[in-house]
């Protein structure tokens, strides 16, 4: 399967048509014809239960799965700073192509420009959405949607609900598929995870789940299937993720033949609150829009121990502001991480590790008073006291960078199809909006655009080609063997019996991945990694533990079953990450780097979607989908 | 269906609940307003009495609403009581702390109202109405059934206690019921709530008090 | 720090359950909540036993996932806090620590601390929804909504579902969880045309799903980690009263 010819089936042609035309061009099925057909849709965040929403308002069957108890707990629900949307309500010459351009450059050049501008299109209709269905945004004096401006642009279009802007969109979606619950279009099947794709001619036809609870393997049959699994920021152990947030559904698919692109494409937010101990389970964010009025810093002599209150204004060195005049602490995400890395690095780190900078409100409390402060950041004020256990009213806050969002993922076509037939794969699980950084606000808007606005179109075409099949298949050999290997690998793991506790070993491995695989990256230290993640991968076979039975609620068989994938994938990171000699975006390498410590882009080498295909042997093969630009030329990004 | 619907769900329940403890608690004025003749003369508590019996047919009409609103809101109290019993799990655990003893004990305040009540209208109200007394004034003074009695005065002033204590939860969990808070009517029903719980139970409380305690030993 | 725990052990549904003490020495106050019982669980493990299973997911107190009770409070004894986001500073050395589940009928226990909260979903689909299909929205500023009354209908929606409220209830009562909802949509005008199914159908699958009636003694909003108010309670009465007139 060498000769493997991704093709990414974009439309040619004119960019602000290419969308409605390729969708003019889409089979289309009827009520009744679709209701002969059954869709399966893993995960139920933003992007899954948008999807399972629309697909059963068109009349599909749907039956949606989650490792959660609920739709509404996915981790879409902790998104806080909002979401992008060209309206140009707020007259600012915002438009489309401008939030396209946006985004293109914001991802250094490493993504579709078609995608993008359908993601750029598609915003408004999301906004529209989400106000129909009662989505409490907040409002000007007016009564009109207010805006805010956010990271890596310079107009103010990102919409937002307080610090809440997930939970309230996600609410929304939720409140949407529950509606279609009602009209039982949709079934939800709670505390399942998914294990293996089931395909039938290379077609994917089905899945198999563990039911949480009881232990119970199932195949279930379908038509098609959408991955809406989020992202694998969890391979570094800490991260914002949420606890459970894990790669094994897009990683089974991988192992079935799905294509991993760019997987080592992380983002590292830069306004995190710093790690404090050995215990910490996970890492919290702070809204990125915290940088709208929070000027960053560290003192400008190394290892200053004095308070920050005690450091006059010209010992301090505003570092983003100086680097860049014109975007100062508002440029994009990357950017800003790697610079307080260096500055840590440099020794001008500040609290007890010396890991953390300065996020000071002083300056805005100063001149619009501490209530403007309040009204907008009140609950991330609040979270952050109620974490570090300081006042960030009077004292700056600490902030370090941490791993939030994983720009790689199963590699789709413009219709969100992987490279299985019928495998579909939306959101922050895919790979196809973001290139190498994604801007703020615009996970949200991706999950929606995926699961309202794009693949409900492209699935439909999909099927009508497709004869509905019966739920009796699910008995068939395919699925029966496909149950028994899954029961095999849940022995194999149960009777490992050894004496290391499932978070020990993942601990060692985000370690790994985090030093060698992280922030910035060389060579010697991925070749390293790719060292030393075999050894990791052998501890785990030999050394594991799990108690209980594998018939019960087991939290450690469902970790357990998550780091197995979590630990190959971090192979694949290391084998993307040594491939691609540039930097771009996250993707820092520190032997391609400017004078001015800027990444150094190598367009004529690296203009590619590094799409990578699972071999049992461990060595992936490399599959390039060429980018071209033709609406945009190509920049190096300067926010100076 | 509306009826129906009231009788069957939570909310149709307690609105029901709540309008029949308001109206309960108004009669509570007029009947305070009766009492305190007490106070006047023998010759005014009667005459006042009198003048109620020569609208015996409309305080009739009333005593039959007044009735089957006690039952209506004791009946109530016992079906939420028991749902609400089955709802929490055998000794669940809530959050005593930021429960009031007044909200705990509602149902048991309100049981020993209820059993208050039925005492109160086996002695004065049956004898006021059939037993056609020569003073009605004595009647509530002596020593049989009355403020002459210390025990009886006892039970009074504990079961009128009891009454305003089911009344400190009650009065503002009807009001809550019936939605008046974040209204503009908010202010003034919490303004006035403490008439109920206190102050109107305190003038009950204060004629046992006077007539079978101070007085006796103010002027014996 | 040194702790005392007690915690609620159930196997599963079907099973009695009982309290189990443990105690922890050497404890950062630093650390969360969740990451004590953490340490609890590597230990068990190493000692080949079965861990404490508890809920919890995001650890940044908006998932709503985590919820249990801690000496008769749900999430414990800080204010407007989940347990994930509770640190052991807020106790004291040798302090005991009492831990058991969410206590209600309609919230069975799945095992140890953890709980089923469906029935919450349940509620919702049966009308915690505005009826517009993917893509019939008007545009988005066509409808001007004042900003109080948006900001109040967010404060609303900003539930999270954790179910704190029925457990502080001493009726189970999931009264503020689907006054809440009621109320977002109540102070929104998309909410409107399908007000009065909304509120009875709400009302009428939280009274069959077995959860107690509302009395008003205010604990749930005293317990609840996003402070939703009571006027939501009072607010969905309104409507339910004004729904059956």
């Amino acid at each position: 399967m060498n000769d493997l010819n991704l093709n990414s089936k974009t439309p040619t042609g004119d960019l602000h048509t290419a969308w409605t035309r390729h969708k003019d061009f889409l089979e289309k099925l009827s009520k009744e014809e679709a209701n002969k057909y059954k869709i399966i849709i893993i995960g139920t965040g933003l992007a899954g239960a948008s999807a399972a929403a629309t697909l059963a308002e068109k009349g599909f069957n749907v039956d949606a799965f989650s490792y959660h108890e609920s739709p509404r707990r996915a981790h879409s629900i902790a998104a806080q700073g909002g979401i992008n949307a060209a309206k140009n309500y707020k007259h600012d010459g915002d438009s489309t192509m401008r939030l396209f351009y946006d985004t293109i450059k914001g991802g250094d050049f490493r993504s579709r420009e078609e995608n993008v501008y359908r993601l750029a299109e598609t915003s408004v209709n999301i906004i529209d959405q989400c106000v129909a269905q009662g989505v409490p945004f907040a409002r000007e004096y007016g009564g009109l949607l207010d805006n805010r401006s956010f990271g890596g642009v310079q107009v103010s279009r990102t919409f937002y609900a307080r610090g809440q802007t997930g939970q309230q969109l996600l609410l929304g979606a939720y409140s949407a598929l529950s509606r279609q619950l009602k009209t039982e279009k949709v079934r939800f099947f709670p505390r399942h995870d998914m294990l293996d794709v089931v395909l039938v001619d290379g077609k994917a036809k089905g899945v198999v789940t563990r039911n949480l609870l009881n232990g119970e393997i199932k195949a279930h049959q379908a038509d098609a299937v959408i991955l809406a699994t989020g992202g694998y920021g969890n391979v570094y152990y800490l991260s914002t993720n949420a606890m459970a947030s894990n790669v094994t559904a897009n990683w089974r698919a991988h192992r079935k033949g799905a294509l991993f692109a760019n997987p080592s494409f992380t983002q590292i937010h830069p306004t995190c609150i710093p790690v404090k101990n050995n215990f910490q389970s996970k890492l919290t964010l702070m809204s990125e829009s915290l940088r709208n009025d929070g000027r960053v810093w560290v003192p400008k002599q190394k290892n200053d121990k004095r308070k920050p209150n005690e450091i006059p204004e010209q010992e301090r060195d505003y570092y983003l502001e100086r680097i860049y005049p014109a975007f100062g602490n508002l440029v994009p995400r990357d950017v800003a991480s790697r610079r307080a890395k260096e500055v840590c690095d440099n020794g001008q780190g500040v609290g007890p590790t010396g890991f953390a900078v300065y996020l000071d409100f002083k300056h805005v409390i100063q001149n619009k008073g501490e209530g403007y402060v309040r009204e907008k950041y009140g609950n991330l004020f609040d979270m952050y006291q109620n974490i570090a256990d300081e006042n960030p009213y009077k004292t700056p806050m600490k902030i370090y960078p941490a791993v939030h969002y994983t720009m790689g993922g199963l590699w789709v076509d413009y219709n969100l199809m992987t490279t299985i037939p019928g495998l579909f794969s939306i959101g922050e699980s895919n790979f196809s909006d973001h290139g190498a950084n994604r801007l703020g606000a615009s996970a949200l808007m991706q999950g929606l655009a995926d699961g309202y606005f794009i693949v409900p179109h492209t699935i439909t075409d999909y099927l009508s080609k497709e004869k509905p099949g019966n739920q009796d298949t699910a008995n068939s050999e395919v699925f029966k063997n496909a149950v028994n290997k899954t029961e095999k690998d849940i022995n194999k793991i149960m009777n490992i019996k050894g004496d290391m506790v499932v978070d020990e070993i993942h601990r060692e491995l985000g370690k790994v991945v985090w030093d060698k695989v992280g922030m910035s990256r060389n060579s010697r230290g991925l070749k390293e990694a790719l060292d030393i993640i075999p050894k990791i991968k052998e501890k785990f076979w030999n050394n594991v533990f799990i108690p209980g039975s594998k018939n019960d609620y087991n939290q450690e068989l469902e970790k357990a079953l998550r780091l197995k994938d979590f630990i190959e994938l971090a192979e694949l990171m290391a084998f993307d990450a040594l491939d691609r000699n540039e930097s771009c975006g996250a993707h820092f390498r520190e032997e391609f780097q400017t004078k001015e410590n800027e990444a150094k882009r190598n367009d004529i080498e690296f203009m590619y979607v590094a799409a990578w295909k699972y071999n049992a042997d461990g060595k992936p093969n490399l599959f390039k989908e060429d980018l071209k630009y033709k609406h945009v030329k190509l920049k190096t990004r300067s926010y100076k | 269906m509306s009826i129906f619907r009231i009788l069957t769900s939570s909310i149709g329940k307690k609105v029901l609940m709540a309008i029949t403890g308001l109206l309960l608690s108004f009669f509570m004025v007029f009947h305070l307003f009766g009492n305190l003749f007490l106070f006047v003369s023998e010759q005014a508590f009667n005459s006042y009495v009198e003048k109620l019996n020569y609208f015996k047919p409309l305080v009739r009409v009333a005593e039959f609403f007044l009735l089957l609103f006690v039952f209506s809101h004791a009946y109530t109290g016992i079906s939420l009581w028991w749902s609400n019993r089955k709802a929490k799990q055998k000794s669940g655990s809530y959050s005593k702390t930021n429960t009031s003893q007044a909200a705990r004990t509602a149902s048991i305040t309100g049981s020993f109202v209820f059993i208050f009540l039925i005492t109160h209208w086996a002695t004065f109200w049956y004898k006021f109405n059939f037993e056609h007394p020569e003073s009605y004034y004595q009647v509530v003074l002596g020593n049989e059934v009355g403020f002459g009695n210390p025990f009886f005065s006892v039970f009074y002033i504990v079961a009128i206690a009891l009454l305003g204590y089911h009344l400190k939860h009650g009065f503002l969990s009807a009001g809550q019921t019936l939605g008046i808070k974040g209204t503009k009517y908010e202010k003034i029903y919490v303004g006035v709530s403490s008439l109920f719980w206190l102050w109107i139970p305190l003038g009950f409380i204060s004629i046992p008090l006077w007539f079978g305690f101070i007085k006796q030993v103010v002027s014996p | 720090m040194n702790i005392n725990l007690k915690i609620w052990r159930q196997k599963d549904k079907k099973d009695k359950g009982r309290f189990k003490a443990y105690k922890l020495q050497n404890i950062d106050p630093n650390i969360s909540f969740l990451e004590m019982l953490d340490i609890l669980n590597n230990r068990l493990i190493k000692e080949k036993l079965e861990p404490v299973a508890f809920d919890h997911d995001c650890r940044e107190g908006i998932c709503g996932s985590c919820g249990f009770m801690i000496n008769g409070q749900p999430h414990g004894p800080q204010k407007a806090t989940t347990v994930c986001q509770l640190h052991m500073r807020s106790f004291n050395d040798e302090d005991e620590i009492l831990l058991e589940p969410f206590r209600a009928n309609s919230f069975k226990v799945v095992k140890d601390l953890s709980v089923d909260r469906t029935a919450f979903d349940r509620i919702i689909s049966s009308g915690g929804f505005v009826s517009v299909d993917t893509g019939k929205a008007e545009e988005a500023n066509s409808t001007v909504i004042e900003k109080s009354n948006a900001d109040e209908a967010f404060l609303s929606a900003a539930c999270i579902g954790c179910g704190a409220c029925v457990a502080a209830c001493k009726n189970s009562s999931a009264m503020l969880f689907t006054a809440a909802k009621v109320s977002q949509f109540t102070l929104l005008p998309q909410g409107e045309p399908e007000q009065k199914e909304r509120v009875q159908s709400m009302v009428a699958t939280m009274d069959e799903e077995g959860f107690g009636a509302c009395t008003n003694t205010g604990a749930c909003s005293a317990e609840c980690p996003k402070e939703i108010s009571q006027e939501n309670i009072a607010r969905l009465n309104r409507e339910f009263i004004k729904s059956q007139l």
